[in-house]
C-alpha cells in the first residue's frame, strides 16, 4: 500500500514519534552524522550524510565488560528490555549497510552487543532523485536491502511504500499524518542515477597487478576511508584501569593503519601502503562475496569522497580490468 | 559472575597448577582448564586491566592445558610475574588445529623454530597417545637458547634441512615459527620435491575477538581465528602468506 505524507507534516510527525521511540536519523551539527533525533529541525535529507549510521549498533567505546572486586560483569544493558528504536532517513546505501553489519555481527559471529542494539529497530528508507554525487556508484552495486517504510521525495511530499507489518503499524498508529494515495510506483520513481559506475565485480584476476602501486602512490594511510564506512566493521579490545576496577572496551579499528596488524614484539605483517589499501578494496568487493554471496561495498562513495587525496579506487579498477587479459 | 554464557569475548577465571621458568623470555604455565581441544588449536589469554593475547595450546589433555609463553608484550610481561595459584583468565580454545584424523597412515615431518615448538608439542603429546596411527616422525627445530620444553639443536633449521635425505612420499609437514623461518624453510621443502598440499602451516596474526569478525588476522579473505591458525599451504595464499 502506498500513502502520502505532507512536507508540513512531516517533522510534526517525527516529533511525534520520540515520543514512543528513540529516533535516530540524519543530523546536521557542523557536520552530518547520525544520531538520536531531539531537534527535528536539523533533520537533513538533502545530501548524504558524512558519517554512516553503524555506530548506532556497533558503538564506538562499547564497554564489554568491568572488572570489580575480582568479578567480570557484562554491561546491564544487555538483561534489559530495550525501547524500540527508529532509523530514518537511510538512503538506499545505508539501507544495504545495515544488513551487511546483521550479516557481520549476527551470521559471521554472534555478537550479543551489536544484537541488542539492533534488535527492535524500525528502519526507514529515503529516497530522492538527485540521490548522488560524483562519488556514489551504488547502481553497479546489486544491493539488497529490507525496510519497514520507505519515503520517496517529491516537490510538496514524500511518497510511503510499507515494506513490513510493522511499516504498516506504524501508518495506521499515526493515520492522521498520513493519505492513502492510488498510485503505483514505478521503476523511474525508484531509479537513482550515478555518474561512477563500476564495471568489473571479479577483481581477483586482478589482484597481482603492478598498477595497484600507483594508486597506493597517493595513500596517506591514514583510515579515513574506514572511519565513514558504513560496512567496515573492524574493531579491538582495549582495557583501561580506575581506581576500583578495570573496563575492556570495544572500539571501531582502521585496516589502514600498521597497528591493525601489529603484534607483541614490534612485527607488522601488513605494512607495505598498497598492501593495507588492497586488503580493504578486496574485503569489500571480494572477500566478504566469497563468504555471503554479496559484496560487503554499497558503493555510497563515501571512502572516496573523504579520502584527502581522493583514491578513486572504482576507476582504477576499471581501468586495470580493460587492460586485463 | 554477572555474565551470559553465549557472550563470546567473556573469558573465564582459571588456577595457574604449575609455572616453569625455561629460559630468559620464556616460561610454561599449567593452568586447571579441562578442555578438550584439538593440536593447533589456541586461546586467549587475559589479565583484566593488562589485555589480552592468542597463545598457542601445547599439550594434549582434558585434565589439564599446558601453555608455553614468550615474553614479548604486555600482557605475557605480567603473566610471567605470576605463581602457581594465582588466576588468569581464559577463552577458547579456538581455531582448526591440524587435521590429524584426515593423516592417519602417513610419514610426519614437524618443523619448529624458537617459540614456534610450542604447539608442535601438542601434536607430540598427541601422536605419544595415537602412536600406532602415524608412521615415522621426524622433529627439526631451531633454537637459539636453550629451551628445556624440548631439547633441540642449536643453529638454522635451514642448514640442517639442506643435508638431510628426507623424501616427500607418503609424508607430510607440520610447519611452526618466525615468518622470515617458514619463508626459507617452505623454499627447500619445495626443492626436495614436496607439493603445497602436503605443507601445514601454523600462521600468527594479531587476533582480538578469535571468533571470526574483528577483522585483525584476515589473510586475503580467511581468519587466522577462525579458519586457521593451521592452514594447507595450498589453501593459503601463495605469495608471501597473504600480506
Amino acid at each position: 500500500m502506498l500513502y502520502v505524507i505532507s512536507f508540513h507534516k512531516y517533522l510534526p510527525w517525527i516529533h511525534e514519534l520520540t515520543y514512543s521511540f528513540d529516533v535516530y536519523g540524519p543530523i546536521f551539527d557542523r557536520v552530518t552524522s547520525y544520531e538520536k533525533i531531539n531537534d527535528t529541525t536539523k533533520i537533513a535529507h538533502e545530501k548524504l550524510t558524512e558519517f554512516p549510521a553503524k555506530e548506532i549498533f556497533f558503538k564506538p567505546g562499547e564497554v564489554v565488560f568491568r572488572f570489580i572486586k575480582g568479578e567480570l560483569t557484562e554491561p546491564e544493558f544487555l538483561r534489559l528490555q530495550n525501547r524500540k528504536k527508529i532509523l530514518l532517513g537511510l538512503r538506499l546505501c545505508d539501507l544495504a549497510a545495515v544488513r551487511k553489519q546483521d550479516i557481520a555481527f549476527t551470521k559471521e559471529a554472534k555478537d550479543p552487543y551489536y544484537t541488542k542494539r539492533r534488535e527492535d529497530t524500525l528502519l526507514f528508507g529515503y529516497q530522492q532523485k538527485n540521490c548522488g554525487d560524483a562519488y556514489c556508484f551504488c547502481q553497479s552495486i546489486d544491493l539488497k536491502y529490507s525496510f519497514d517504510l520507505m519515503f520517496y521525495k517529491r516537490h510538496d511530499h514524500f511518497l510511503v511504500e510499507t515494506g513490513s507489518l510493522k511499516g504498516e503499524e506504524i501508518i495506521n498508529l499515526f493515520g492522521s499524518f498520513f493519505e492513502e494515495t492510488a498510485y503505483e510506483l514505478t521503476a523511474e520513481d525508484k531509479k537513482i542515477e550515478n555518474q561512477l559506475k563500476l564495471s568489473n565485480h571479479n577483481i581477483e584476476e586482478i589482484y597481482a597487478e603492478e598498477a595497484w602501486k600507483e594508486l597506493a602512490e597517493d595513500c596517506l594511510s591514514c583510515g579515513q576511508c574506514n572511519v565513514v564506512c558504513p560496512t567496515c566493521y573492524c574493531f579491538e579490545f582495549n582495557d583501561t584501569i580506575e581506581e576500583e576496577s578495570c573496563t575492556k572496551k570495544r572500539e571501531h579499528s582502521q585496516c589502514q593503519l600498521d597497528c591493525f596488524t601489529r603484534v607483541a614484539g614490534d612485527h607488522v605483517f601488513r605494512n607495505e601502503v598498497v598492501d593495507k589499501l588492497k586488503h580493504r578494496i578486496y574485503h569489500q568487493l571480494q572477500y566478504f562475496k566469497e563468504k555471503h554471496g554479496e559484496t560487503l561495498c554499497v558503493g555510497c562513495g563515501r571512502c572516496i569522497r573523504h579520502c584527502p587525496t581522493k583514491i578513486d579506487f572504482v576507476s582504477k579498477i576499471n581501468d586495470l580490468s580493460e587492460g586485463a587479459p | 559472575m554477572t555474565c551470559s554464557l553465549d557472550n563470546p569475548y567473556i573469558p573465564q577465571k582459571v588456577k595457574i597448577l604449575e609455572y616453569h621458568r625455561e629460559t630468559p623470555d620464556n616460561f610454561s604455565i599449567t593452568i586447571d582448564f579441562k578442555t578438550k581441544h584439538d593440536p593447533g588449536q589456541f586461546v586467549q589469554v587475559s589479565l583484566p586491566g593488562i589485555g589480552e593475547s592468542p597463545i598457542s595450546i601445547c599439550s594434549y589433555s582434558d585434565e589439564y592445558m599446558k601453555l608455553n609463553i614468550r615474553e614479548v608484550g604486555s600482557v605475557t610481561h605480567k603473566i610471567s610475574t605470576l605463581k602457581e595459584g594465582d588466576e588468569i583468565y581464559i577463552r577458547g580454545p579456538y581455531g582448526n588445529g591440524y587435521p590429524m584424523i584426515d593423516l592417519k597412515g602417513n610419514n610426519i615431518l614437524l618443523i619448529g623454530g624458537g617459540c614456534g615448538v610450542a604447539p608442535l608439542k601438542g601434536i607430540i603429546n598427541y601422536i605419544e597417545q595415537y602412536r600406532k596411527d602415524y608412521k615415522d616422525i621426524d622433529l627439526k627445530e631451531e633454537e637459539h637458547q636453550d629451551n628445556a620444553c624440548i631439547v633441540a639443536k642449536h643453529g638454522f633449521i635451514t642448514d640442517e634441512l639442506h643435508k638431510i635425505d628426507i623424501s616427500p612420499k607418503n609424508r607430510v609437514v607440520f610447519l611452526c615459527g618466525p615468518p622470515a623461518m617458514m619463508d626459507k624453510v617452505i623454499e627447500i621443502l619445495r626443492s626436495k620435491g614436496f607439493h603445497e598440499d602436503q605443507i601445514f602451516i601454523s600462521a600468527e596474526r594479531l587476533m582480538q575477538c578469535a571468533v571470526g569478525i574483528c577483522g585483525h588476522c584476515m589473510i586475503r579473505g580467511k581468519y587466522t581465528c577462525k579458519d586457521g591458525p593451521v592452514f594447507r599451504l595450498d589453501q593459503m595464499e601463495k605469495e608471501n602468506h597473504g600480506r
